[in-house]
């Protein structure tokens, strides 16, 4: 929304919060009232999201996995006319990350923990629809042909993702506009 | 060691919460060295109240902790006032224990599929008289006035209320105040509410407190039916701890100081209505009308306890529906089809917490009951009246639980006890104990004493006399304490949750945890594990003695 598209990638105090953010309020402002309950109130997860479509109270939903309306529609939540697509102009991408306590008083063992779930087994699991269906971060073509077997895991589901969607993920924001938009959504918008 | 029990007891309750206090008005105030405060400020009340919507989020705890306490009240008197002994009210009677059982949690899944747009009721009516192929866009789950969370706390506090109703009832000797009351020429539910109740309240005062403390500070019926912007200051509460930047902790301990004060705020509001009351009440007590409002009154009182009563089993209802649900459209009243997929996808998970949730309640149930059986048999033998510093017993269920729990883990945390199985069980203790305190005590005062003076002087010890002639006869009120204890216990989600560290799952945490999860089907199996165990307990409560008493039936009481 922004013409200023590299402030976002350098820490908020660097930029003038304001004059970046103000296209997003004016568009925000817009579209309230056209909101499922005219914005009075939010499904406050991506999963509740989910069962509100399942319920039939939207017709659309967002999800920051691929694989999720798979899933739901295996585990009986969404109808299996359900298909994902991703927006024209590209998508954020990001992978997930575990941190230890500096306290930890185990931090020899959360690091082996770490490394397990890095692990191809650990992120074949994972990836298995039957599981979690979250796609891996490794890069398959490198692991030795045995480890490669584990993520030939079947024909793709209608409802899934197709796996070339996601040429064009754009980079997150640097974090602190996270925290800073949070914070300012609240403001506006945090009561009704 | 008899004579330490109530020693012991007081301080096993107030030391913990003692401690958790301290731990969290220190941070309060700035200190927590751990985190890099080391002086004392006002810094995390600044940051506190610039919060959008504090005001609200204060407004609406409340609010809902004092109209659905009233609420709950009233339905619970009038249903007394009403109740003329006939099928329909021993019937109603005989639901409330289970239902005191189902924890607050499943009550507001179930309850939220029951009245939202897209939920039981609407689908009941759907489309043929409504029209709606779709729900209609309306607020009613997460409404900014907290009403579908008051409900939600209505279905949970009646059946508290009556049940606490009932166990102190019958030292009034109520059919004597009735026949008296009659005979001048009153109407049978305006007799009541004039010679009863004024004499009720009273014995019933301590538990309305625990009920006004615990709605005020709710957390997982709040997060699930209340409302979102803002949430409850509980629900905020718990966020800002549980926020990634460590140093919200300070103006989470802050807020957690500021729910204390809320809900001490309510009970000293509840206190002076209570006076109000009282004074307008004097003169309708003695004007001498006999008829005016009965027919209305008993009408409501029939009423409102069945709506009540029947709305907290339709929720249950829909958690089973669910529970074995295939797809299921809106606005189809029955899933499209049903599978036990669900249920078998849990099985194996439901291993580890099950085994968990059995070993803290009953270990936490029987060091309580245990506790409680010293306490009260010490007072019997040193021939005491009930202590006043017994008060502090329900010290544990007058302050809100997420005011002192998360500094009674830094507490912990300080003296090197680690999370563990042990502690979890301590912590449940906390909040058991009070409640077969409160469920025990009455019977075991009114046992005819001379039952035990025969056995002495058919040359029976102190000690012999408890165990073959009191325990017996006391046998049937001690087990349904024990099966509150476990209700009890079983249900406690925040203690489980941070003495455990999350490494102790029970079926509430995993229950709760689900909940973030919004996968209804299986947190209708959670939620229907959850609310079985404690029907368990009752059922067993209520068989037990007829198979183990069979000889003494005739002699209870």
């Amino acid at each position: 929304m922004t013409e200023q598209d590299e402030a976002l990638y350098q820490p908020v105090a660097e930029s003038d919060f304001e004059a970046v953010t103000a296209p997003l309020w004016s568009y925000l402002d817009a579209l309230h009232p056209h909101l499922w309950r005219s914005g009075r109130s939010f499904p406050d997860s991506g999963p509740n999201l989910r069962t509100l479509m399942s319920d039939g109270e939207l017709s659309l939903g967002f999800s920051f996995y691929p694989t999720d309306a798979a899933v739901a529609v295996m585990e009986y939540e969404l109808p299996d006319s359900v298909r994902s697509y991703v927006l024209e102009g590209g998508t954020l991408g990001n992978v997930h990350f575990v941190a230890i306590p500096y306290n930890s008083p185990h931090k020899a063992g959360a690091m082996v923990l770490a490394d397990f779930l890095l692990s191809p087994e650990a992120q074949a699991e994972k990836q298995s629809l039957a599981m979690w269906g979250d796609r891996s971060v490794l890069d398959i073509d490198q692991l030795d042909a045995a480890d490669q077997a584990r993520f030939q895991q079947g024909e793709r589901h209608p409802s899934e993702l197709p796996a070339d969607a996601l040429s064009n993920t754009l980079p997150e924001p640097h974090p602190s506009w996270m925290t800073a938009l949070q914070d300012a959504w609240l403001e506006r918008y945090g009561v009704n | 060691m008899l004579r330490l029990a109530p020693a012991f007891i007081i301080a096993l309750l107030v030391l913990p919460v003692g401690a958790g206090l301290l731990m969290v008005l220190l941070p309060a105030f700035g200190y927590l060295p751990a985190l890099g405060g080391h002086s004392i400020s006002l810094a995390p009340w600044h940051m506190l109240l610039i919060q959008p919507g504090l005001g609200r989020s204060v407004a609406v705890s409340f609010a809902s902790g004092l109209v659905s306490t009233a609420m709950a009240l009233i339905i619970v008197v009038l249903f007394l006032a009403a109740s003329q002994g006939t099928w329909l009210d021993r019937a109603i009677r005989r639901l409330v224990s289970p239902l005191l059982a189902i924890p607050h949690a499943a009550v507001a899944f179930g309850l939220a599929f029951l009245i939202a747009p897209s939920g039981l009721l609407a689908r009941l009516f759907s489309p043929a008289l409504t029209g709606w192929e779709r729900p209609p866009d309306v607020l009613i789950i997460n409404d900014p006035w907290g009403l579908s969370l008051m409900a939600g706390l209505v279905l949970k506090e009646v059946p508290f209320l009556l049940l606490m109703s009932l166990a102190a009832l019958p030292q009034l000797a109520p059919e004597k105040r009735l026949m008296l009351a009659r005979s001048l020429g009153y109407a049978p539910t305006i007799a009541w509410l004039k010679t009863v109740l004024p004499s009720l309240y009273p014995l019933i005062r301590l538990p309305v407190y625990a009920v006004i403390a615990y709605a005020t500070s709710v957390v997982d019926m709040a997060m699930i039916l209340g409302p979102t912007l803002p949430p409850t200051l509980s629900v905020s509460i718990l966020s800002w701890f549980n926020d990634p930047d460590i140093n919200h902790r300070f103006m989470a301990s802050a807020a957690a100081v500021l729910q204390l004060g809320v809900t001490l705020a309510a009970l000293l509001c509840w206190w002076l209505l209570e006076q109000l009351t009282s004074n307008l009440m004097a003169n309708w007590l003695t004007n001498g009308h006999r008829h005016q409002g009965d027919a209305f009154l008993r009408t409501v009182g029939h009423w409102a306890l069945l709506v009540s009563t029947g709305t907290a089993l339709a929720a249950l209802v829909g958690l089973g529906l669910f529970s074995v649900a295939g797809f299921w459209r809106f606005p189809d009243l029955l899933p499209q089809m049903f599978t036990l997929d669900h249920w078998q996808r849990s099985g194996a998970m439901l291993i580890t917490p099950l085994v968990n949730t059995a070993l803290i309640g009953l270990v936490a149930t029987s060091l309580a009951t245990a506790l409680v059986l010293a306490t009260l048999e010490n007072e019997h033998r040193q021939h005491l009246k009930p202590k006043r510093a017994l008060w502090l017993l329900y010290l544990p269920l007058l302050v809100p639980q997420i005011a002192f729990l998360f500094g009674l883990v830094v507490a912990a945390e300080s003296l090197n006890i680690r999370p563990q199985l042990a502690l979890v069980i301590a912590g449940h203790l906390l909040f058991v104990l009070p409640y077969i305190y409160l469920s025990l005590s009455e019977a075991y005062r009114r046992l005819d004493p001379r039952w035990l003076q025969v056995a002495r002087s058919l040359g029976v010890s102190r000690s012999a006399a408890f165990w073959r002639v009191r325990l017996p006869l006391l046998l049937a009120p001690v087990l349904t304490a024990f099966a509150v204890g476990l209700a009890i216990s079983i249900g406690q989600y925040l203690p489980t949750q941070l003495l455990g560290a999350g490494r102790v799952t029970t079926v509430t945490t995993e229950a709760v945890a689900l909940a973030s999860g919004s996968n209804r089907r299986l947190i209708g199996v959670w939620a229907l594990v959850q609310a079985g165990l404690p029907l368990i307990g009752f059922m067993l409560a209520l068989t037990l003695p007829r198979f183990l008493g069979v000889g003494r039936r005739e002699l209870s009481t």
